[in-house]
């Protein structure tokens, strides 16, 4: 009887833990510290399931969940990414009246919606776990209430992201219209037969699809949100944020489109889109970051041009476009966080992310400047750093695709790299060599230490051991890439 | 040809004119209350659209949802909200021009695809799907997403409370 509840094991048991807390709420404790380690040991907890599911291919309600070597990859990372966060909530919350119980039950939530994502084949599924995604989002970036910079970025995050889920669902209409079905067991077999000139609703439908997903992985032109709520919103969600929509969004990318429309009749349309995203992704991802003064923006524009290099690995359409885009999730989770959580300690007491923040980190702080250098390498993409074998993996990929544009795209891809360097090492520049104005050791609390090892020891472990990225190509080629 | 489809073939067209006049109203009327009233209009033409389509309970869904709580609820939002009637101005001419020349190619070019496009039709001649089916399906093919929903209604649900509510420190 329990056998059947093993495809949906994490699912359930997130949002077990997710109303488990909104109980101890109610039950009157009060102290947030206990939420945390409640919902820390719960999410540990749910990591042994996945011996269970581990090599499974499932199907479940009528085709519209699948769980696939691909899901449980997804889910694992989304785990450990909410894992993280609730580290470095710990600390951040302490000093944060209006933050309780409700903040963590809102991540779980956040959680469920990630993992329901990874797992839907059929659209509507998709839309509502897209929406249970983005809505609790929503809320966590006005969290603040007191804080003026928040409720906006909140505000703008909702309605720009309730625009965004429009598009999407007209999206949805269209290609059901099309089609006849939402199922993507039935997409796979309509898009085999499909004319697209005798369905051009069909073209529509794809365009708001990728409008949809582009912006909730805030690539370009769809990102104009992601500078302004990382800036307004509390540095762990926007921690959050800046990663976890992000890994889910090229999850469904691969599902939806790699996976459901390899059709012939309708990939060069879905080709042709995602290089253009990638392209525009990346020129204004780096140009923009240059002249930031603010490290939240700076990131938010670094992550642009870092989804303009997965989406260029993902428009080659190959295994190994999907297993390097999958390999550079973990990588951009890790280390995105690791940078995330060192702005949040050394700017903790004063609420502000301006990169001076970080003069003279290395005298104040040698781990934490240290651990700044890791990650903000890591993301330019120098050698021994998992960063790097990151993006050779996607350049791979797209290289060997074999097309003259892929060609190009490539190198203008390495260019785009070198142009990265100058503000990762203008910010290390800052945190090296520039005089502290504050003569005081920045406290490091053991969450947030623990946290920000894990998140060094992924970047230099990933980095340094090859044979794990070809463990990844190995999970993808043993999905056999289908549904 | 049946009686019951010439009706509803003619009763379509005077519905969807009652819809499209309504909506263009929404977006131009200047009253903002007025704006809501035909806001009201044009769901109510699309819920007898849905009676024309024989889904009546998606009709009543549309009434209930759309009509008895969605605009009352913006209709209270304008009456408690002060200088409602603020006129705001809506971009330089250059820019209304340019934005509606754009927003005019999208829609030829949406009308020319859905003009030509093979729609995929569902079995002619059905007489729609009762009330029966949908909670056959919402309990079956459509667990999932519908007990998704419930944990998306909680979620908004809490942090609704959460925001509206008043520190009492």
């Amino acid at each position: 009887m329990l056998e059947k509840f093993i495809p949906i094991s994490f699912e359930l048991s997130v949002s077990v833990l997710a109303f488990l807390l909104l109980l101890l709420d109610i039950f009157g404790v009060r102290s947030k510290r206990v939420f945390a380690a409640v919902g820390i040991i719960g999410l540990i907890l749910t990591l042994p399931l996945t011996n269970h599911m581990w090599g499974m291919h499932a199907t479940l309600f009528g085709g519209a969940y699948v769980l696939d070597g691909m899901a449980v990859f997804f889910k694992v990372l989304f785990i450990f990414i909410t894992l993280l966060i609730f580290l470095f909530s710990l600390d951040f919350l302490e000093k944060k009246f209006e933050f309780r119980g409700e903040y963590y039950s809102m991540l779980l939530f956040v959680c469920l919606g990630l993992m329901l994502a990874v797992s839907s084949a059929d659209l509507l599924t998709l839309f509502i776990s897209i929406e249970l995604i983005s809505l609790p989002l929503y809320l966590l970036a006005a969290f603040e209430k007191k804080n003026k910079a928040s409720s906006e970025a909140g505000l703008k995050y909702f309605l720009l992201g309730a625009f965004a889920s429009a598009i999407f669902l007209y999206g949805i209409s269209m290609v059901y219209g099309t089609v006849g079905s939402t199922k993507f067991v039935d997409i796979i077999t309509a898009a085999g037969k499909m004319n697209l000139y005798a369905s051009p609703v069909m073209l529509l439908g794809i365009i708001g699809l990728l409008t949809g997903l582009g912006f909730k992985i805030s690539a370009s032109p769809f990102h104009m949100w992601s500078p302004d709520v990382f800036e307004g919103a509390p540095t762990p969600v926007a921690a959050f944020i800046s990663v976890a929509p992000k890994a889910a969004g090229i999850a469904i990318i691969i599902r939806l489109f790699l996976l459901s429309m390899a059709a012939p009749q309708v990939q060069p349309v879905w080709v042709l889109i995602l290089l253009l995203l990638s392209a525009m992704s990346m020129t204004i991802g780096n140009l923009t970051a240059i002249p930031q003064k603010d490290f939240k923006r700076m990131l938010a524009y670094s992550g642009i041009a870092q989804i303009g290099y997965v989406l260029l690995a993902l428009a080659a359409a190959t295994t190994l476009g999907i297993a390097s885009a999958m390999f550079y999730m973990i990588l951009y989770a890790f280390t995105n966080l690791g940078a995330f959580g060192v702005l949040m300690l050394v700017t903790r007491m004063n609420g502000s992310s301006s990169i001076s923040e970080f003069a003279g980190l290395s005298k104040r702080a040698p781990a934490l400047a240290l651990m700044l250098l890791l990650s903000l390498l890591s993301l330019a993409g120098i050698p021994p750093l998992a960063g790097f074998v990151g993006k050779f993996y996607l350049f791979l990929a797209a290289f060997q695709h074999g097309g003259l544009l892929f060609k190009i795209m490539v190198l203008y891809a390495i260019l785009n790299s070198v142009v990265s360097l100058y503000y990762y090492l203008g910010v290390l520049k800052v945190a090296y060599f520039d005089p502290p104005a504050d003569e005081g050791t920045v406290r490091v609390p053991t969450s947030s230490g623990l946290a920000l090892f894990l998140c060094g020891m992924t970047i230099v472990v990933l980095g340094i051991l090859p044979p794990l990225s070809t463990w990844v190509v190995n999970i993808t080629q043993s999905m056999g890439l289908s549904l | 040809m049946d009686i019951s489809v010439i009706i509803s073939k003619l009763a379509f067209y005077p519905i969807a004119a009652v819809i499209l006049i309504a909506a263009i109203l929404v977006v131009s009327l200047r009253n903002v209350f007025y704006a809501a009233l035909s806001l009201i209009l044009c769901f109510l033409g699309v819920a007898s659209l849905y009676l024309l389509l024989h889904a009546e309970f998606l009709a009543g869904a549309q009434v209930l949802i759309y009509i008895g709580a969605i605009s009352v609820l913006i209709i209270f939002a304008i009456m408690f909200t002060k200088d409602i009637s603020h006129q705001y101005s809506s971009g330089t001419l250059l820019y209304r021009v340019s934005v509606g020349f754009v927003l005019f190619l999208l829609f030829l070019v949406m009308t020319a695809a859905y003009l030509l496009n093979a729609w995929t039709h569902a079995a002619a001649g059905g007489t729609g799907v009762s009330i029966t089916d949908i909670g056959k399906m919402m309990l079956s093919t459509y667990l999932l997403p519908f007990e998704a929903l419930s944990v998306l209604l909680l979620a908004a649900l809490i942090g609704a409370l959460f925001l509206a509510r008043k520190e009492e420190r």
